[in-house]
């Protein structure tokens, strides 16, 4: 039973690490899109073929108001995805973004 | 029998393509639009009036005279007719935390070390040797399979209807939804993607 709460304890520690060590997610916590956006695009450089990696660099566009950026974004997920709901939503975004435009 | 199946398939079929426009509707008579109270999405106080808002400052952007004349009530004027249309808005789906997570592949590609000694030495017979020693070291990194990235996202789903009040007849009607890092930005861009299909009725 000790060993297993230790495990527990361990593993927790080990996670906590992780997301401490994580840049993107901290940067967005503190709200600093930006940043956030940097470390993302370090990120694709290593998986560029990930969809959702480019959702959420269209949706940091979109809260920076970049809209031609987040557009492209929009764009890039939407070739990459082969999940049907991820399509879905990048084609709503992309609708809206060209009405914005 | 045979015609037992052409009837399920006449309804899957009608089902299938049932139009969210009722095109044989009168929209020219139309004069106003009265927006019903929006009730809030479950446990999550205040997100039927944050929605109105959002609806009712989407409706003036376009263009549209809203007029509130008590509190809760709202009124959008789309024509010059004389027939007024019930809205309908319900939030199927208000999310101000949801924890994503991406799996990504990730890959250390290693680094070279260069480290480079230079030492001169100068005689007294003026004549000078210099000393020049480089090391290399590569490091060769690593590739690692199970990196990933949490990040916390907001959802908003809208229901609209647009129904004759006099007849009970429903006219127009669509469901929505939209995503966004921010909760209150996301409800805003769902009423004006939702609202944008407006312009092709009046």
């Amino acid at each position: 039973m000790k060993t297993l709460i230790s495990s527990i304890l361990f593993c927790s520690f080990l996670l906590a690490q992780n997301n401490d060590l994580d840049p993107t997610f901290s940067a967005m916590n503190q709200g600093n899109y930006g940043k956030a956006l940097e470390s993302l695009n370090l990120v694709i450089t290593t998986d560029s073929k990930n969809a959702e990696l480019y959702r959420l660099k269209a949706m940091l566009h979109e809260s920076l108001a970049e809209t031609q950026e987040a557009l492209s974004a929009w764009r890039m997920c939407k070739k990459l995805s082969k999940n049907n709901s991820l399509t879905l939503e990048a084609n709503n975004h992309i609708q809206l973004l060209r009405q914005s435009k | 029998m045979k015609s037992r199946y052409f009837f399920i398939f006449s309804l899957f079929l009608g089902c299938w393509q049932a139009p969210a426009l009722d095109e044989s509707y009168p929209f020219s008579d139309v004069g106003s639009i009265y927006l019903q109270a929006i009730h809030d999405y479950k446990h999550f106080t205040g997100s039927g009036e944050i929605l109105r808002n959002s609806i009712t400052h989407s409706f003036m952007k376009m263009g549209y005279d809203v007029i509130e004349p008590q509190e809760g009530e709202t009124k959008i004027i789309v024509g010059n007719g004389n027939k007024q249309l019930g809205f309908t808005c319900i939030i199927s789906d208000y999310t101000d935390r949801e924890v994503m997570v991406i799996p990504y592949r990730s890959e250390d590609r290693g680094y070279a070390e260069t480290t480079m000694t230079q030492s001169s030495e100068t005689k007294k017979d003026e004549t000078s040797k210099t000393q020049v020693s480089s090391s290399s070291t590569s490091h060769g990194g690593a590739v690692q399979a199970g990196s990933r990235l949490e990040y916390i996202r907001a959802r908003v789903g809208i229901m609209l209807k647009l129904h004759d009040p006099s007849t009970g007849q429903l006219v127009w009607s669509h469901h929505y939804g939209y995503s966004g890092l921010d909760l209150a930005q996301t409800a805003d861009m769902c009423a004006r993607l939702a609202l944008h299909e407006f312009r092709k009725i009046f």
